[in-house]
């Protein structure tokens, strides 16, 4: 039983970092733990859930993971905006990883949520991988 | 003696050669194996009783072994192998492991292959294996 999560996350970091329309959108601010005082917009990594995902003669692992995106510009265009560059990069994407091999990796959908703070706006987007060994 | 988890029920398909390797089909999730005697009915009417009531009345019947097994191609050889004893009707030695039961080894051929590709989801195989005749061997668990 090998957890795949923190290589996916990896994986998720890279192709984000490697995508020139999110580069552009956010200034390439993309974290696993934003700074206390951030500048927006940024794409944090969320909450993630892992699952044992097994079969005879395969170790295998679901990944759900949740990619936040908040935004400080007034109404919740450029968080949208951003939201569906992510969907766009991680929609059918393959991802590399470091020892397991990658099976699928989708979109599962997106919660655009506006604050209470009346200021911010997240986007929430849920993302589905399945890895196994070698 | 406790239950038994599923996947220790285990399907693996033998090499033919002399001295035989059996390994695994692919990344089974599940398997289902059914034997079945296929009873024969011989009621008659003399089949009565104390009550004069008839009662269905059977003989044992051909027996009869089959497995289906579900599961996920990890890469390209096991997958490769089943369906080449399919397209060339081989007799192939599988080993058989039921908790509880034992280890059967036993010559089947494939009965049937489907195959299933859910658009958000990882493809898949089914295959149905048939007995070609009684098991060779049957070493029960101790």
């Amino acid at each position: 039983m090998t957890d795949s999560t923190l290589e996916v996350q990896k994986a998720i970091v890279g192709a984000l970092k490697g995508d020139a329309a999110i580069v552009l959108l956010t200034g390439g601010r993309i974290y696993d733990q934003p700074p206390q005082q951030p500048t927006y917009p940024l794409i944090e990594i969320g909450p993630s859930f892992g699952d044992v995902w097994e079969g005879s003669d395969m170790d295998g692992w679901e990944v759900v993971m949740t990619v936040n995106v908040w935004s400080e510009k007034p109404g919740r265009v450029e968080a949208s905006q951003i939201a569906t560059a992510i969907k766009s990069a991680m929609h059918r994407a393959v991802l590399p990883l470091d020892t397991q091999q990658f099976v699928l990796g989708d979109v599962m959908g997106t919660n655009v949520i506006p604050q209470d703070d009346g200021r911010t706006t997240l986007a929430a987007i849920r993302l589905r991988f399945l890895t196994h060994d070698e | 003696m406790a239950a038994r988890r599923g996947s220790e029920l285990i399907i693996r398909r033998g090499d033919g050669q002399p001295s035989e390797t059996f390994t695994a089909i692919g990344a089974v999730q599940s398997s289902t194996l059914d034997i079945n005697g296929n009873p024969i009915e011989v009621t008659t009417g003399d089949d009565v009783d104390g009550n004069n009531e008839i009662w269905q009345t059977f003989i044992t019947g051909p027996k009869n072994f089959s497995l289906q097994a579900r599961g996920i191609a990890k890469s390209t050889q096991p997958l490769q192998n089943v369906y080449d004893d399919f397209a060339t009707g081989a007799l192939t030695n599988y080993e058989i492991v039921i908790p509880q039961l034992g280890t059967f080894t036993i010559s089947m051929i494939v009965g049937a292959m489907s195959f299933e590709g859910p658009y958000d989801g990882v493809a898949s195989f089914d295959v149905t294996l048939q007995a070609a005749a009684a098991p060779t061997t049957f070493v029960a668990e101790v």
